[in-house]
Order: structure tokens, then sequence, then C-alpha cells
């Protein structure tokens, strides 16, 4: 039995429902070169890895926030684990869309992956400018709109707690592009449907489910709290429960292909997002446990399917209803 | 760009654990790979064993290496080390490494100054002995262990390599001084005399305590300052606890010495991708895992 792991997000099909989550993967050069490495010592065997283009198993790669000028991010400490997960205040640090265009761009342009641009930015101008601007370069396959990062004071995630906010983003976006546009939703809203709906009516062609959970860490023994900012990002196992939640919700929301992620580690979670709505799910904090957690997923999804008679993943896609 | 001297994946076999002095655990593990790549000041990224819910790894510099093996010194502090205090000899740990730019003396230093603070003393001692250079007896003794590399997890290709001596011999340097300055709170909590000694000399080597339980009573900066006016020291490289760190660098600074230091930052990938571990510099924000751990102190904004 011969198992197709590829996937269909609207037009958009990908060779498997894989993706990185934004931010834990750079532009992909701190992994490609050890996946690459991996391939030629055969140290994990099994692993469908390319040496000359190791993040072409990929179904796309989405790269870090980029937004239209450099930000610098968050001083203070950074991240603290918790139980099975970890908080983060990056605070989308990154050297804005050119030097993106002129540091990363090129070498991505070579590594035979679909290249999504995550895009985040202070003001509704901030956005549609960076977009513009990769308008320009033939790289890039499509955009995701992180209008959900807790870790940004202006900006960020006050766009994608209101429904009127985050519509008119997506819908001065879409205006600006007819490359894939997918709008990436904070958890951290009393219903993310509503949301959900506010987006997809502007013309975005699917969502990213889910950015970080906010969260707080004390420090005690100085009696105060961990981060500068206060609030911080809660990503990795401990918040799976809450991504499949809002997955199956949106499922039930809207008609939009979801890309499922949040506490991704093991082939079981994939099968778990895909039955409970997403078409393709990102894989974040789990590659800073293991760098080859993706090739791993991937390798193991095909066996799951080869051992559960499944030939095309849209069929499992949504089967777990919300009553 | 596809470097094959990045850090890579290992499964190490735990050949010795062993409590050290309080709290501190010495770990060697075989690792050819990754111990046949190690430059002095870099580190490996280790996942905890059976402990699937502390889902990142914890960076620990390597203290030492030898045909096929690398040890770490590590310090209990929290849960994690507390766990992998509990891993039994004959266990296996995951590693990722060598990760990072290590130290740099420059290629005209005659007289080196360590200065170790706690287990800020851990990356220090593979640096002793290459700038004490193969001429020191003891140096070469270490290498030349009679250990040999578990072969279980390792590929042939791995193998291969961990058959060739470890890139130690070309030393970098020959014939300079070396001193150092190790610095615990007491002397329960002292390690690595012997080792030090026996590749700097006893005579170049200064123990000190904060409480005075053993050695020089007092911190290991008032002996910088004191070497910085005596020798002619050219280059001083330091780890230990930031304030330490910081007032080396202002002392040689201000003597116009050379100064590196190694700084610990959290660390979630150890890859450069995530940005957790960033230091403020003069060039801006930099990665400590791959643009460190090691900098140049006027590089630092502390
Ligand atoms: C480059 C580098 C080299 C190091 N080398 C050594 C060494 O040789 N020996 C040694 O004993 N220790 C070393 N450390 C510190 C060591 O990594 C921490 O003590 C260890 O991670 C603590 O883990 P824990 O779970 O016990 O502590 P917890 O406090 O429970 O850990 C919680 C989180 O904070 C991180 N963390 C806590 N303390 C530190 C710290 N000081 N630096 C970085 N991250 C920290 C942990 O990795 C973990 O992610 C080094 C750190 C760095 C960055
Ligand atoms: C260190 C770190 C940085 C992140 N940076 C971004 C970012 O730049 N843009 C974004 O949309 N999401 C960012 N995220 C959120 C992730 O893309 C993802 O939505 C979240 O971590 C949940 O997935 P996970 O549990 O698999 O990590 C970041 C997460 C982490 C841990
Ligand atoms: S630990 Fe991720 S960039 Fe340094």
């Amino acid at each position: 039995m011969t198992v197709d792991l590829s996937v269909q997000l609207g037009d958009w099909s990908w060779r498997n429902p894989f993706t990185v989550a934004s931010g834990t993967f750079a532009a992909g050069r701190p992994y490609a070169d050890l996946w690459s490495q991996t391939a030629t010592t055969g140290s994990a065997d099994s692993l469908a890895l390319s040496q000359a283009a190791p993040l072409s198993c990929l179904g796309a790669l989405t790269t870090k926030g980029v937004s239209r000028q450099p930000w610098l991010g968050n001083t203070g400490l950074r991240m603290t684990e918790t139980a099975s997960g970890m908080l983060n205040s990056i605070g989308l640090q990154n050297p804005g869309v050119e030097a993106f265009c002129r540091d990363d761009l090129p070498w991505l342009a070579r590594q035979q992956v679909p290249v999504i641009v995550n895009v985040s930015g202070h003001s509704e101008a901030d956005y549609v400018a960076v977009i513009e601007r990769l308008e320009q370069e033939p790289a890039v396959s499509a955009y995701e709109l992180n209008i959900s990062c807790p870790n940004v004071d202006c900006g960020g995630m006050s766009f994608g707690v209101d429904p009127v906010a985050a519509g008119r983003i997506t819908a001065l976006s879409r205006a600006a592009t007819d490359r894939p546009l997918i709008v990436k939703l904070t958890p951290n809203v009393t219903d993310i449907t509503v949301i959900a709906r506010a987006v997809e009516a502007a013309g975005a062609d699917a969502l990213s489910l889910i950015n970080t959970v906010a969260g707080l860490a004390i420090d005690r023994r100085r009696r105060q709290l961990v981060f500068e900012r206060g609030v911080a990002g809660l990503s990795g196992p401990a918040i799976k429960p809450i991504a499949l939640y809002a997955v199956a919700r949106c499922h039930q929301a809207v008609n939009l292909p979801l890309i499922g992620m949040g506490g991704i580690s093991q082939v079981e979670d994939v099968v778990d997002f895909i039955l409970a709505g997403a078409t393709a799910v990102a894989v974040g904090t789990a590659t800073f446990t293991d760098p080859l957690t993706v090739p791993r997923l991937i390798r193991d999804l095909g066996q799951w399917c080869q051992d559960q008679g499944v030939t095309s993943l849209s069929e499992l896609v949504g089967v777990a209803q919300l009553p | 760009m596809m470097s094959l001297s990045g850090p890579r994946l290992e499964t190490a076999t735990i050949l010795e654990h062993e409590l050290i002095a309080r709290q501190t655990w010495r770990l060697r593990m075989a690792a050819p790979a990754i111990a046949a790549a190690v430059e002095p000041g870099q580190f490996v990224h280790l996942r905890l064993p059976g402990r699937p819910d502390h889902i990142l790894r914890r960076p620990f510099s390597v203290y030492d290496v030898g045909p096929g093996w690398l040890e770490c010194l590590y310090q209990v502090v929290g849960a994690g080390t507390a766990a992998l205090s509990t891993t039994a000899s004959g266990g296996s740990v995951d590693l990722l490494g060598p990760i990072g730019h290590g130290w740099q003396p420059p290629h005209d230093t005659r007289r080196a100054l360590l200065v170790g603070g706690g287990l800020g003393i851990a990356p220090l001692y593979l640096l002793a002995q290459r700038l004490a250079g193969p001429d020191v007896s003891v140096t070469t003794g270490t290498l030349s262990t009679t250990d040999t590399p578990s072969t279980s997890d390792a590929s042939s290709a791995t193998l291969t390599s961990a058959l060739a001596p470890p890139p130690l011999s070309p030393a970098w340097f020959s014939g300079v001084t070396v001193e150092a300055v190790l610095g615990v709170q007491t002397v329960a909590a002292l390690f690595g005399e012997a080792d030090f000694t026996a590749v700097v000399g006893a005579a170049n080597l200064t123990v000190t305590t904060d409480d005075g339980s053993y050695g020089r009573h007092g911190l290991t900066t008032d002996v910088v300052q004191e070497r910085l006016v005596e020798l002619g020291i050219d280059y001083i490289a330091c780890c230990g606890p930031e304030p330490m760190q910081r007032r080396v660098a202002e002392l040689a600074a201000a003597a116009g010495v050379a100064c590196q230091v190694s700084l610990e930052r959290r660390m979630a990938c150890g890859l450069g991708a995530c940005l957790t571990c960033v230091v403020e510099t003069h060039a801006g924000w930099r990665r400590s895992c791959v643009d460190g751990p090691v900098f140049a102190a006027p590089e630092v904004i502390w």
C-alpha cells in the first residue's frame, strides 16, 4: 500500500502536512546543517533526508516573524521551563524585512521548500508594507499574519483579540497579495470562533491555530515576576488540549483549512490534530527537545497510515467532531 | 553552506558518574563523534534522560575529552540537574554538540590567566591543556587513557572518527605559561585542583575560598588584581558568576589585557534559532549559544 501524505490547503498542495512553527526554526539555516549531517552520517536511520536540500522534506517552511523595521525584542530573561512546557518572552526580535530579503531569502530560495513568511507589525500599515515588499520576491510562497503574539505591547495580539481589527488587517493584507494568506490566531480570547469568522469573511485562505497561551512565572526568591513584561507565551505539550479545542471549534465554525499547532511532539499528536479538524500541522517547541522531531514525524505518520490502512489524510480531517 | 563541523546528535553511554564535591558531579560519557570535534570552551546540550516532562535540554561545558569520551562537571541546582544525578552508569543520554565559539586567545599569548568561579571552572580545563601544550606530560596522559569507547550506538562513520586522535593534538600554543585561579565558596565545594595542578603546575595555581576554609581566603578577583600588577599577563579567560566576570573584565580593561568571558544564558534550542539566549553587546544582540558562549569582554554590555 502506498501512503500519500500530501494535503490540500485550498488550491495549494503540500507534499505532506508538516511545517515548522514560526519563531522556533529561524529561517531554517540552524537546522539545515544538522539535518544534512544526519543524512550524511545515516545516524538516524530511515529518515528520508536529502543531504543537499534537507529542508525539502517539509510541506512548507514558516519563518520567524518579519517586521517592516528591525525589532530588538525584549530585555531581561526571555525563557523559563514549565511543567511539560516553556514560557518565552522573545518579543519578535528580527532584523526587519530588508535584511530578511537580503540575508535569508536567497538561501531559502535554493532549499526546494515552499516558504511561508510570518508577518508582524505594530500597525496595519506595517503589515501591508511587509507584504508589499515581499510581493517582489518570487521565493515567497505565502504569508502568515501574526496577530496573536502575547510578547509585544503594540500590535501583535491586540489585533487578534478584536474581530473588527482582525478583519480589517486581513482585508488590507488580502488586497495586497494574491498569494495564500494564513492568519494566525490567539487562544487568549473568550470565543475564538468570532475572530475566525471575521478573518474568513475578510478573505483569509487558512488559519494557523494556535499562538502561545498567555502565562506568568514568579521568581519566589526575589518576590517578583520572572519576565520584565510580566506576561509571557506558553508553548509545548502543556498547551496541546487548548490547541485541539481551538482547532475543533474553528473547524466547526469556518470553511477554511486549518494548520494546527501547540505541543505536537509525537505522531499521536499529529493524528489528534487532524482528527480535530486540522489539514496541516506545525511543530515548534518539540524541535528544541529533539532537533529531528519533524523528520521523525514525517516517517512515523507514513508508518501510522500504513498500519491503520489510511490511504489519504483527507479521510481523517475533522472526523472527531464537537457535539 | 553545509558544514560538517557543526553540532551533531549523539546517543552517549554514561561511563562514569560520581560525586566529586558538594552537589557536584563528574559525568563521563562515550560520545566519539562529539569528543573528536570539541574545542575548549564549547558545550553540549544534554537531554535529561527519563524526564519527558522536562522538555528542554540543559547546557553543560565540556570539562575534558579523550579518545571516544567527554566529561562534564555539573552542580545540582534545580530539578533537571537533580534528576540527572540519579542516572546510573551504563545509562544513555542524548547529546547535541559540540556547540558554540570557544576560547580564542591572541596568537602571541605568552602568559595566560584562567579565572574560574564555581562551576565556571569547568570550561577552563581544556583551555589550560591546550595552552600549556603537548609538552606537558599529563595532558597527553589524559588523552591516552585506556577507556574504550562504547560502540553500541555509533554508526560506522562516527566510529572511524572515534579512533582518530582528538584534535587537541595540534596545540595552538606552546611554551605559554598558564596560571589558574579557581574560586569556590568553601572547601567542600572544591574540585579540579589536582587536574589543574597537573597541567599548570602547583606554583601557578591559586585556590580561593569565600569562607577561608581552604587556600586563600577571599575572591578570585583579588588575585586577578594582584597578578595584573605583578606579572606580564597578556590574556585572561574568565567564567563564573556574572558580577565576578564583570569585575575581571574591568580589571583587564584597565590593565590593557585581552580578556574573554564565557556567559551563561538560558537556552532553548542551542542552535541559534530561538533567540532566548541573547547577550547585549556593542554589536547588538548576539546569541550566546552559537555566537558565544565566549565573548571578548570589551564587547559585552554588562
Ligand atoms: C554555555 C553554558 C555552559 C554551562 N556549563 C555548565 C557546567 O559545566 N556545569 C554546570 O554545573 N552548569 C553549567 N551551566 C549551567 C547549567 O546549564 C544549569 O545549571 C542547568 O541548566 C540547571 O538546570 P536545572 O534543571 O537543574 O535548573 P532549573 O533552575 O530547574 O532549570 C530551569 C531552566 O533554567 C535553565 N537554567 C537554570 N540555570 C541556568 C544557568 N545557570 N545557565 C543556563 N540555564 C540555566 C535550565 O536549563 C532550564 O531550562 C552552563 C550553562 C551554559 C549556558
Ligand atoms: C521561542 C518561540 C518564538 C516564537 N516566535 C513566534 C513568532 O515569531 N511568530 C509567531 O507567529 N509565533 C511565534 N511563536 C509561537 C509558535 O509559532 C507556536 O504557535 C507555539 O509555540 C505553539 O506551538 P508549539 O507548542 O509546537 O511550540 C514562538 C514560539 C516560541 C516557543
Ligand atoms: S538557545 Fe536558541 S538561539 Fe541560542
